[in-house]
């Protein structure tokens, strides 16, 4: 696969960011897990995955299905899993959901405290699924919850947050979250799919390096 | 010069190659927008399983199936009832083979359920087509958003079960109209994701929304004649 301009932009992306990258209807979160997957492993750094209610498991069944090979049996790829009920990779703490955010952060902030702990630093926190959380959310003042619980770890410098949201999905649930998202982000990255790739537009950044930035991005065929 | 610029319709054979990349363990979601989009994916899949000696079971949401046979009469083509295996699920219209019969369920969790216990019952051995006919109707019908939800995420839940290929044909513009737009979700669990509309001349254009054949054949879209592949109207 033809990764340069990704990893360019990858390793421009400063540490305590949290970038928030978002797509529609395509392959580009199977892609993106094993763009981070063999990034990390090329640069030697930890990835932990956030896996929000079984998001993990349904893009490595697409991927196993379209013959894109995507491991995360490695020893320094960590899963925190919340919600659902596929175990995948290495399972490293199971944050208890609960409807009220207000439980559901303090069980996730415990959780991934002590994961930080363990996990030298600098890491890549992958966070997949996300919109799963906001999915069981019944009222503004818990969906403003769930956001201040995530801006909490702004400017952690121990790692680069990536957040992969599916943009059709977030604009039709009943709350609206994007422009918070975008908002609380340091970096937003929008990702248009074409047939064979991505156009990758930079819509905001307080990293001088990736101000405007624009590309295309194709798979190029993959293994 | 003109041949390049003009698409060329794909043949019978075309179609099967297409239809033997949905596979065991995936879901497709094909989204009609088309006028007798429905009637043709219908059609297309009971001629496919027979050729393939594949069975397909269809759920049928709200006598969405009697409605589609119908139709499909008046193109003149009528299927045996013994070919067409239902799991009928509410509305009194019968239609094909019912080999189970499920009263409507609000609860998301005890409809999944239930289908699940008559697949278990009926399901022959080896790989099955699983067509699912009527979801709109289905999350239409659902007076809170969150059971709507919790439907989909049962409906994640399929994936990765190698014995079935699971494919939901949904109409659009009905789908289209619910409160808060399920598609994107329903899109991001799929495992492929087709649109059907109409090219005029009762032709019809399959966009490969999101499928591996768009890369394998850096193509985006096929059309399709449903009267000369399929012999409608003969």
């Amino acid at each position: 696969m033809e990764w340069e301009k990704a990893l360019e932009i990858a390793d421009s992306v400063l540490p305590g960011e949290t970038v928030l990258v978002e797509y529609t209807t395509s392959y580009i979160p199977e892609f993106l897990l094993r763009f981070f997957v063999d990034y990390t492993a090329e640069k030697g750094i930890p990835l932990i995955i956030d896996d929000n209610f079984d998001a993990l498991h349904t893009i490595l069944v697409h991927a196993k299905l379209m013959n894109l090979t995507i491991n995360i049996d490695r020893d320094d790829i960590y899963v925190l899993k919340t919600g659902g009920k596929f175990e995948v990779g290495n399972v490293i703490a199971k944050v208890p959901f609960h409807p009220d955010p207000r439980v559901y952060l303090q069980n996730y902030e415990e959780a991934s405290f002590k994961a930080f702990q363990k996990i030298p630093s600098p890491t890549i926190n992958l966070v997949l699924g996300f919109e799963n959380l906001l999915i069981p959310i019944r009222s503004p003042l818990d969906a403003y919850r769930i956001i201040l619980g995530m801006q909490k770890f702004i400017g952690n410098k121990k790692r680069k947050a990536f957040y992969i949201v599916n943009e059709g999905v977030i604009e039709n649930l009943p709350i609206k979250l994007l422009g918070e998202l975008e908002r609380i982000s340091t970096t937003v990255i929008k990702l248009t799919p074409y047939h064979t790739g991505a156009n990758l537009k930079v819509l905001k950044t307080v990293n001088p390096a990736l101000l405007e930035r624009k590309t295309k991005i194709d798979t190029g065929g993959w293994d | 010069m003109e041949s390049l610029k003009k698409p060329i319709l794909i043949t019978k054979k075309d179609l099967d190659t297409m239809l033997d990349q949905i596979w065991p363990g995936g879901t497709t979601i094909i989204e009609n927008s088309a006028s007798l989009g429905a009637e043709f994916i219908l059609h297309a899949f009971m001629e496919y399983s027979k050729r393939r000696r594949i069975p397909v079971i269809i759920e049928d949401i709200f006598d969405t199936l009697p409605v589609y046979l119908a139709h499909l009469e008046f193109m003149g083509l009528r299927f045996k009832d013994s070919d067409v295996r239902v799991i009928k699920v509410g509305g009194s219209q019968e239609a094909g083979n019912v080999l189970a019969k499920i009263n409507f369920e609000n609860d998301p969790y005890v409809y999944q359920r239930k289908i699940n216990q008559a697949l278990g019952r009926i399901v022959p051995e080896g790989p099955y087509i699983h067509l699912v006919l009527g979801l709109e109707r289905l999350l239409f019908l659902q007076d809170d958003v969150h059971n709507m939800y919790t439907h989909l995420a049962l409906i994640k839940q399929k994936l990765g079960d190698e014995r079935k290929i699971n494919v939901y044909l949904i109409e659009r513009p009905i789908v289209r109209s619910i409160p808060y737009n399920p598609l994107p979700l329903i899109e991001d669990i799929a495992t492929s994701v087709v649109e059907l509309t109409d090219e005029g001349e009762g032709v019809i254009r399959i966009r490969l929304k999101k499928s591996v054949l768009t890369i394998l054949m850096n193509k985006e879209y096929l059309l399709i004649s449903p009267r000369e592949v399929l012999r409608w109207w003969e």
